[in-house]
């Protein structure tokens, strides 16, 4: 199944980064990620869990928000959480911070304007459950 | 002087302000001798919990701003060990003293709202204080100066009283027979929603009268739709049996019947009217 990633800018929710951030029990907090209840069950993915979300690019790890307000087969990440990789040298190596560009295409929004490609993406989201 | 508050629920704007206030107040502030520094995670002593119910496309939020309800018989003050560690205040508020707490979570286990949150590196357990320091100075609470939607009704606790009459305010969860001093308006309660359409033009049908009856019962409850065509009626019962009415100016009268309100939050969808000839 494919899901898609909506990296939506401006959210309230941002502004309190710090406060939704989803812990670990090791304490390493991950940032959430939405999912509806009906992807969530077809991947055996609980509320509050770790999950790997991954693209042709790029995987990253995030914690799994599960809830009725998103459409089945859209995940949404709001920006995404600061780089934090495996090996910084590897372009293939996980993120574990769960930023969103990891997933992203490199390529501008155009030529005018050099920034991220914030609309859509082709992922899909599984559990995690290698080592935290 | 007892304070009590009022949580205007239908209100609420879902704007964070009461939280961020909270942890401005609180994070990196001790204020001795009511309280140790806020951690800066895992601890919201005031928490918007968005309660959701429906499933979509048809999802109804409910934001309940949850925070220490000043119970009048507190679990807290029984389950905790120490003595006169977790203690009231003349002015009803209650308080854990952070020199006598020990961490040893009692007090965390015992509290039904699960608001009494663990401190692990200070190894102390920690709630909302009502920003007493604030409330000494003549200050109503950070959370209550900082919502822009006026949200809480904070005073002393005749005047709240007299306004709970009024308003309708409900205990949240009185079943557990604490008697919180924080009353809420506009509790998740079951409900039945609805858009009523035109059939012609698909064009919303404002101010049509909703009538929900009973068929058991025959409890009646009457709305009206909102100028997007909207109507939503709240206090039902669940796995009661209703018929709804629908009538507006030109349009012929539909009513649904036998419909089994069988969730929390049921949704009828678009329900088309048709046109008098």
């Amino acid at each position: 199944m494919v899901s898609f990633l909506i990296r939506s800018s401006g959210s309230i929710r941002c502004r309190l980064r710090k406060l939704h951030k989803i812990k670990d029990s090791n304490g390493y907090e991950y940032e959430p990620i939405w999912i509806n209840t009906k992807d969530a069950e077809a991947r055996g993915i609980k509320h509050r869990d770790i999950v790997m979300a991954f693209s042709e690019k790029g995987k990253i790890l995030a914690g799994a928000y599960v809830t009725e307000r998103i459409k089945p087969g859209v995940v949404r990440m709001f920006y995404g959480g600061n780089w934090d990789p495996e090996d910084p040298r590897s372009r293939e190596s996980l993120d574990r911070g769960g930023s969103g560009n990891v997933l992203t295409t490199n390529s501008p929004q155009s030529s005018h304007a050099y920034l991220h490609r914030i609309q859509h993406m082709m992922i899909d989201v599984c559990k995690w459950e290698g080592q935290n | 002087m007892k304070y009590a508050m009022i949580v205007d629920i239908s209100r609420c704007c879902i704007c964070y302000a009461c939280q961020v206030a909270c942890k401005d107040e609180f994070v990196g502030n001790p204020y001795p001798p009511y309280s140790f520094p806020q951690p800066d995670v895992e601890q919201e002593w005031i928490k918007v919990s968005e309660i959701e119910k429906g499933t979509y496309p048809h999802v109804k939020v409910y934001p309940v701003p949850l925070l220490c309800m000043q119970c009048g018989n507190a679990p807290c003050m029984d389950a905790c060990p120490i003595p006169e560690c977790i203690y009231r205040k003349g002015n009803g508020v209650i308080l854990i003293d952070p020199e006598k707490c020990d961490g040893c979570k009692a007090c965390v286990n015992a509290c039904p709202y699960n608001i009494i949150f663990y401190n692990d590196d200070r190894n102390i357990c920690q709630k909302c204080t009502l920003c007493i320091h604030r409330l000494e100075e003549g200050k109503e609470p950070a959370c209550v100066d900082a919502c822009p939607s006026s949200v809480f009704i904070f005073g002393e606790e005749s005047m709240i009283l007299e306004e709970v009459k009024k308003r309708g305010a409900k205990q949240m969860n009185s079943e557990y027979k604490l008697e919180p001093r924080t009353y809420y308006i506009g509790l998740p309660s079951p409900s039945l929603a609805g858009h009523v359409i035109d059939e012609q033009s698909l064009m919303d049908i404002p101010d049509a009268a909703v009538t929900i009856s009973d068929i058991k019962t025959s409890d009646v409850i009457s709305c009206k739709s909102d100028i997007a065509g909207n109507f939503l009626a709240d206090s039902l019962s669940i796995n009661a049996v209703y018929s709804i009415k629908m009538e507006s100016k030109g349009f012929v009268t539909r009513t649904i019947g036998d419909l089994l309100l069988d969730m929390e939050y049921k949704h009828l969808g678009d329900i088309k009217l048709s046109r008098e000839a």
